[in-house]
């Protein structure tokens, strides 16, 4: 794990420690981040100067924790080197971040972090059409498995945007791993979570593993009058049927999906601001030819 | 009379908020006794999201019997077909508890007042 409320000339810090990944342990090092304590004014410093490798998609919630520290104070990067710094200088995050130049991908394996506001949803689809779906790197994923998963994002982020009121909006990543016949796209925000979203609509504060197991595998819905909770399940079956992998990180609690063992929680230690969604889309995996539901009036 | 969705969303039809309008315009067609057909025709790529606004939210208003023999829903194909089920199967599930049934009772009381 990370080192936190380090107290340094300039303040107080997070150390990044060894490899960050999208585990349970990454996760949890973020969420520490996000809560280092500080005094009035002073400057956080989220330190990598210890860290060896931090996933490519972890840009997004990294995105979260440094607008989370910047709504109460100064914030800073630093200790950013090797390949650490290479793979956020070729995905954007250092250029949004920071104002550094990007770097070239020449793997062509990046997939840029942007933030969107709550209502840009057609600039997301514009992202997502230029950064995934003509991404040089998946032309070979099969056009099934690539409207699944143009579908599955589409529904993560509307599900981001419409439930999170996250006031920085919603930040996303991702990466390709061509080898592995593997792509990662990350959506996070720093809104209410799972279970803010369900205490308005229920007037009762669920504890967080609680509230996503409940829209999760319950269909629980934060909508009074409409149906909602599909969109989610319907990445889960696909995700499920495909052996792809799906993370919720909420609050302090985490979700992860995969074929096998299912569904498995884990406790973060320290309470993400926000939401963070991870999937794992194997991109070679065929879905599953859709049965005959009939026709409409058939379905009921 | 025939609704085209391509008309309301282009080839995405993923915005609830364009599902709302859509869900309206089938809404008011019942109400005055008209059947619908929904066409998709032309659109690429639709979501639950869009859906559950524009077809699971009429379970909430008529009964199954009033849908089925009033409205259709063309132009899917099976993959949006299968989703549209998922969508379907919630909606009747969803609107049959008597706690949204109390939701909506107290929405239309508002909107009357």
């Amino acid at each position: 794990m990370g080192r936190a409320g380090a107290v340094t000339m300039a303040g107080c810090s997070y150390s990044f420690a060894g490899s960050v990944g999208s585990d349970s342990s990454g996760y949890g090092q973020l969420a520490a981040a996000a809560n280092v304590g500080r005094l009035v004014a002073e400057t956080v410093d989220l330190d990598f100067s210890r860290t060896s490798f931090f996933d490519a998609n972890l840009a997004a919630p990294l995105g979260v924790v440094v607008h989370h520290l910047l709504r109460a104070g100064p914030a800073a990067i630093s200790g950013l080197s090797g390949a650490v710094r290479a793979i956020l200088d070729k995905n954007g995050f250092t250029a949004k971040v920071l104002g550094a130049p990007r770097r070239i991908d020449t793997h062509g394996t990046t997939i840029r972090y942007e933030r969107f506001g709550l209502a840009e949803y057609p600039a997301f689809v514009q992202y997502f059409r230029h950064t995934v779906s003509s991404h040089g790197g998946l032309a070979t994923v099969p056009l099934p498995n690539m409207r699944e998963i143009e579908a599955a994002i589409l529904e993560i982020f509307l599900n981001a945007a419409i439930h999170s009121d996250s006031e920085p909006g919603i930040f996303v990543c991702g990466q390709f791993f061509p080898h592995k016949n593997r792509l990662d796209f990350t959506i996070a925000d720093s809104g209410i979570g799972f279970a803010g979203s369900l205490a308005k609509r229920y007037n009762q504060m669920f504890p967080d593993e609680e509230a996503v197991r409940l829209v999760i595998v319950q269909g629980y819905t934060s909508k009074i009058a409409i149906t909602g909770g599909t969109g989610l399940r319907q990445v889960h079956e696909y995700l499920v049927a495909t052996g792809g992998r799906l993370q919720i990180v909420s609050g302090e609690s985490m979700w992860q999906l995969s074929r096998r063992p299912g569904w498995t929680p884990a406790r973060l230690g320290s309470r993400f601001p926000g939401t963070i969604v991870n999937i794992e889309f194997n991109t070679l995996t065929p879905p599953r030819p859709p049965a005959p539901v009939g026709s409409f009036r058939e379905m009921f | 009379m025939q609704i085209s969705v391509l008309a309301v969303t282009g080839e995405l039809a993923i915005d609830p908020k364009e599902g709302q309008q859509v869900f309206g315009a089938i809404k008011a067609a019942l109400e005055a006794g008209e059947s619908v057909e929904v066409r998709f025709h032309g659109v690429k790529t639709v979501i639950s999201a869009f859906l559950n606004a524009a077809i699971g939210q009429l379970f909430g208003h008529f009964s199954p019997d009033v849908i089925r023999a009033k409205v259709d829903v063309t132009g899917l194909d099976a993959r949006d077909m299968v989703l549209l089920k998922v969508v379907v199967d919630r909606a009747k599930q969803f609107y049959e508890s008597e706690d949204v049934r109390r939701a909506l009772a107290s929405q239309e009381d508002d909107t009357d007042a």
